[in-house]
């Protein structure tokens, strides 16, 4: 019969706890009470009693100090020997540590741009109590949402919902928003200034502006005042002190402005950024009670504990007490709660912490907003390359683990446990590892510069914030460890017998697992490359591809809205000039930063829902607008200033006669806004009139003016004449007005720098990604070759030449290679499709992207594998079975 | 000689390691005090007493041999010091000086 022992749990754990030196008799001890009770009781209250004798005896006279391996004797013979082993093996580790530094370099740069990019507005107190409303509509099978809302809903908001604590507004439009002529009352000069905004004292406290200057609960208050950024202050104003200092805009001495305050300056992860805020109590616009015009930002802060969803269902019937009776009127749309075709045009709620990366399809934006799928992206790729880095590391500690293959037969001989050893390897890493963040933080320094200006940001090191030496300390062990861990395992498990013996295969079974990671590597570059050249075409698809109008050598000259009526007369000089093919005077341009609006038509004697077409440009543009922007008639004729009926005539563009139901749009009637009708006497061919990630959508060009700018297209190549000439010209009619221009093609790529700051960075990361894979495979290589240096030896002392020995080199890698390929290009194919759907109008991807890619891949990884083939091919036989 | 400082639990197992008289280790000791006061005091306490005597010099130790039984361990035998005894005997002398002094009980009670 089995004697009866007790857990052997609890006595392991006496035994970890307990002084060796009371020990033996402590356990000896309960040991003979636990047979006692065995017997005189039973053997699981034995069991139990000893259990809780091992758990008293935990006192302070009986536990040892812990033995932390930090402080043994073998800790610092472990670490003579890894800093031995690393200098002996300089190259080796030289290429370690440059793939580590290299992909934590990059990560650390790739995290600090997302940790920027995730906490917009993070510094707004209250942050998550702060809702932007925006303008949703959903109208027979149009959904949509934009920024601008109508003037009165804020403060209706804030007195109709008692969950609404603050509602604060912004107007970047009106008047004397945007950029302005500034000067101090009694200068005579003016200078150009831009970031000028309407706001009311209401924004001011919901965001918590702080000010430098001034009082920041009464700044706006009052009409005709202005409240500045330091960054101007400084500008004009220098150190002196600029409040009650009075300032004219635009030469307008009937509205002076007086400062009242001072901005701090703002965090760069603000969502908006203003220079100039001006009161909105003197725009007399903000006190328009009209639910139709949307030109509005309205932000809402609630009260604690509110909830956004709760005050969002009660939108329907907001909408149809307040926007309802214009919307009947004025275009016949009926927004009733539960009207017949589901139709709603109101308010929805957008959280303040969504705003920077989740307002994709929310225009238009104060300032440019980042998009979260960027940031998932840019994570990814900051995870593949660190990987790629382990990678490489893993790699070569496994291939060359028979170097190390006698010490651990030593050691083990000696009495060395394998954890320790297992402690030992991992220490090694971890000292690699330490070694290359630090390389990696100076730099990922070094090239904050240029990283900063190619992703337009602003970021720097914060070397003086406590989480990210936490995270840079935790994730050197991280790294230390993951990648250490599996050499450490493989190469702990030698048997002392067969090292010594020198029987050791070299990591025959490691192989497998090796050569997967291999093919890890290259299959991730093969995928960087595929993105990177696909993004590349498609930016030279959208510079290339016919816009429907003609953007080069166009000069835009703005501001003519000054001149009021003489911009017409200044345009007819200009014309005139020999170096002008076409000058016309508008506001209306197809690129981006020119008003946009959104307007109502239908066909003439339709009055269904159904005819009418929604979210309709309406331009108003002169009779030179088309010769001078090249776009082609189709049907019909241009304007003609001699026809007096012409001042009702629109022209329609492809899309809008489309939708309007036309197949024959000339001689048709449309009804507008405020049923106005307009002929219409000719259709133009489509083009891009925003963004190509747009489909084009419906243009109706009235014959009217707007004045903001003359635009001219130069005939020839004279641009730099026509410019010195529009500018004397100019001045003559604006003495005190700068002359401002700019080149309509510049304006066009400006629209497409995000895109293109995607491609750059693609770019360099592709090109980390293979450096980091190559400098691992060349390690590889050049080891592996040195393995087979007999072999190689012997098969050329039999009759082999150097090209078949070379051939056989290559050939495993080629295989690598080839899988990698086949892996990589389905993965990096479906990327790209996804990437390209953001664009209406993109390139498609072709198999020659592909072999592209694999070509690149195969020249690099067959360039840095021969030149150790090469090298191992041509060695003299002689040489290295001398030593046989 | 100073003032002695022996807990009363020390004190109780001084007592039975002097009863016990070179059979003392921590077992013997826990079941002779449980035979005679019926306190049943779990072992750890008595290793832990155990060991502040012998840091105060009241009792030496040493191995036993080895036996099969206890897993083959060996067990830690205690007999009291002269030093022991004498803080003993103080004790006890106090106690009988204290005893003595109570009014109206007879003195030499107890003792033979």
């Amino acid at each position: 019969m089995k004697s009866p022992s007790p857990p052997r749990w609890a006595e392991r754990f006496l035994i970890w706890f307990c002084r060796p030196e009371i020990l033996e008799e402590t356990l000896g001890d309960l040991y003979e009470v636990f047979e006692m009770r065995s017997v005189d009781q039973s053997e699981r209250t034995a069991s139990r009693r000893f259990v809780w004798d091992v758990l008293r005896s935990f006192r302070l006279s009986t536990i040892q100090p812990p033995h932390l391996y930090i402080f043994s004797a073998m800790f610092q013979n472990h670490i003579k020997i890894a800093v031995r082993n690393i200098s002996r093996h300089k190259i080796y580790s030289a290429i370690k540590v440059a793939g580590f530094a290299l992909g934590i370099a990059c990560c650390l740069l790739l995290l600090l741009y997302v940790n920027h990019e995730m906490s917009y507005d993070k510094h707004v107190p209250d942050a998550e109590r702060i809702y932007k409303a925006c303008h949703y509509f959903h109208v027979g099978e149009n959904e949509g949402m934009g920024s601008a809302t109508p003037p009165p809903l804020g403060p209706t908001m804030k007195t109709d919902f008692p969950e609404v604590e603050m509602a604060g507004r912004l107007n970047p439009y009106f008047n004397d928003a945007g950029t302005n002529l500034f000067r101090k009352q009694g200068d005579a000069e003016n200078t150009y200034e831009e970031g000028f905004v309407y706001a009311d004292q209401e924004w001011i406290d919901l965001f918590a502006l702080t000010f430098d200057k001034g009082d920041a609960a009464t700044a706006l208050l009052e009409p005709n005042t202005l409240v500045i950024s330091s960054k101007m202050a400084a500008k004009h104003f220098g150190s002196a002190n600029p409040i009650g200092e009075v300032v004219i805009l635009n030469d307008n001495e009937e509205t002076p402005y007086k400062i009242t305050g001072v901005l701090d300056r703002q965090p760069s992860t603000s969502h908006f950024e203003f220079d100039y805020y001006l009161s909105m109590e003197g725009l007399e616009n903000s006190r328009n009670s009209s639910w139709i015009y949307n030109n509005y930002y309205t932000y809402i802060k609630l009260k604690p504990g509110a909830s956004a969803e709760a005050l969002e269902a009660k939108r329907a019937q907001f909408s149809e007490t307040y926007y309802g009776p214009e919307y009947e009127e004025q275009i016949a749309l009926d927004i009733s709660v539960g009207n017949k075709d589901g139709n709603f045009v109101g308010f929805a709620l957008q959280p303040l912490l969504d705003i920077h990366l989740n307002s994709a399809e929310i225009d238009p934006q104060l300032k440019p907003v980042g998009d979260i799928q960027y940031i998932w992206l840019f994570s990814a790729i900051a995870l593949a390359i660190l990987i790629i880095a382990m990678i490489n590391f893993i790699n070569l500690a496994t291939a060359r683990s028979a170097n190390r293959a006698r010490e651990v037969g030593i050691r083990k001989t000696l009495g060395s446990v394998r954890q320790q050893l297992i402690y030992q390897f991992l220490l090694e890493s971890i000292l690699l590892s330490i070694l290359s963040v630090t390389i990696a933080v100076f730099l990922a320094t070094s090239c904050l510069e240029g990283f900063n200006s190619v992703t337009g940001l602003n970021i720097s090191m914060p070397f003086d914030q406590f989480w990210f030496w936490a995270v840079l300390v935790g994730g050197t062990v991280l790294i230390g460890i993951l990648s250490g861990i599996y050499p450490a395992f493989v190469l702990s498990a030698f048997s002392p017998i067969e090292t010594l013996k020198g029987k050791l295969s070299i990591g025959g079974r490691s192989s497998t697992l090796r050569s997967t990671l291999v093919v890890f590597q290259f299959a991730t570059s093969i995928v960087l490359i595929i993105s990177t050249i696909l993004v590349y075409r498609q930016m030279s698809f959208i510079q290339n591809k016919d816009l429907g109008f003609d953007k080069d050598q166009v000069l835009i000259i703005h501001d003519s809205y000054i001149l009021e009526d003489q911009a017409a007369t200044l345009q007819q000089k200009i014309q005139e000039f020999p170096e002008t093919k076409s000058a016309t005077v508008t506001s209306f341009l197809p690129v981006s930063g020119f008003g946009y609006n959104g307007s109502t038509f239908r066909p003439a004697g339709k009055e269904g829902i159904e005819d009418r077409v929604g979210d309709v440009q309406h331009w108003y543009v002169d009779d030179q607008y088309f010769e001078t922007l090249g776009i082609n008639l189709v049907e019909g004729r241009n304007f003609d200033a001699k026809m007096g009926t012409d001042s009702a005539a629109v022209v329609l563009n492809e899309t809008a006669a489309r939708k309007l139901g036309f197949d024959q749009a000339v001689g048709q009637r449309v009804i507008g806004l405020n049923d106005q009708t307009f002929n219409v006497v000719g259709v133009v061919e489509d083009f891009h009139w925003e963004s190509l990630q747009q489909n084009i959508g419906p243009i109706v060009l009235s014959y009217g003016s707007s004045n903001s700018t003359i635009t001219l297209k130069a005939s020839g190549s004279e641009m730099a004449s026509l410019i010195q000439k529009s500018k004397a010209a100019w001045t003559d009619f604006a003495p005190t007005q700068p002359f401002r221009y700019s080149f309509l093609d510049e304006r066009f790529e400006e629209m497409y720098e995000g895109e293109e700051r995607v491609g750059t960075i693609f770019a360099a990361f592709s090109i980390l990604a293979i450096l980091i894979a190559c400098l691992g495979m060349f390690a590889l290589a050049a080891y592996l070759a040195e393995q087979r240096i007999k072999e190689i030896s012997i098969r050329k002392v039999l009759g082999a030449s150097a090209n078949s020995v070379f051939v056989l080199l290559i050939k495993n890698f080629l295989w690598l290679i080839g899988i990698a390929f086949v892996i990589g290009v389905p993965i990096g194919w479906y990327l790209m499709n996804e990437w390209l759907q953001r664009f209406a109008y993109g390139t498609s991807i072709g198999p020659d992207v592909f072999i592209i890619a694999g070509i690149i891949v195969i020249l690099i990884a067959l360039a840095t594998v021969s030149y150790q083939a090469i090298r191992v091919a041509t060695t003299n036989p002689a040489e290295s079975l001398a030593g046989e | 000689m100073s003032r002695v400082n022996l807990g009363e639990f020390e004190e109780l197992v001084l007592l039975v390691v002097a009863v016990l008289h070179g059979n003392a280790y921590g077992v013997s000791v826990l079941e002779e005090l449980n035979a005679q006061t019926g306190r049943s005091i779990n072992i750890s306490a008595i290793h832990a007493a155990l060991r502040r005597l012998e840091k105060k010099g009241f009792v030496t130790s040493d191995w036993s041999e080895a036996t099969t039984e206890r897993g083959g361990r060996r067990k830690r035998l205690f007999t009291v010091t002269k030093a022991g005894m004498a803080s003993l005997e103080q004790v006890r002398d106090t106690r009988m000086t204290l005893w003595n002094r109570i009014p109206g009980i007879s003195p030499n009670l107890n003792f033979g």
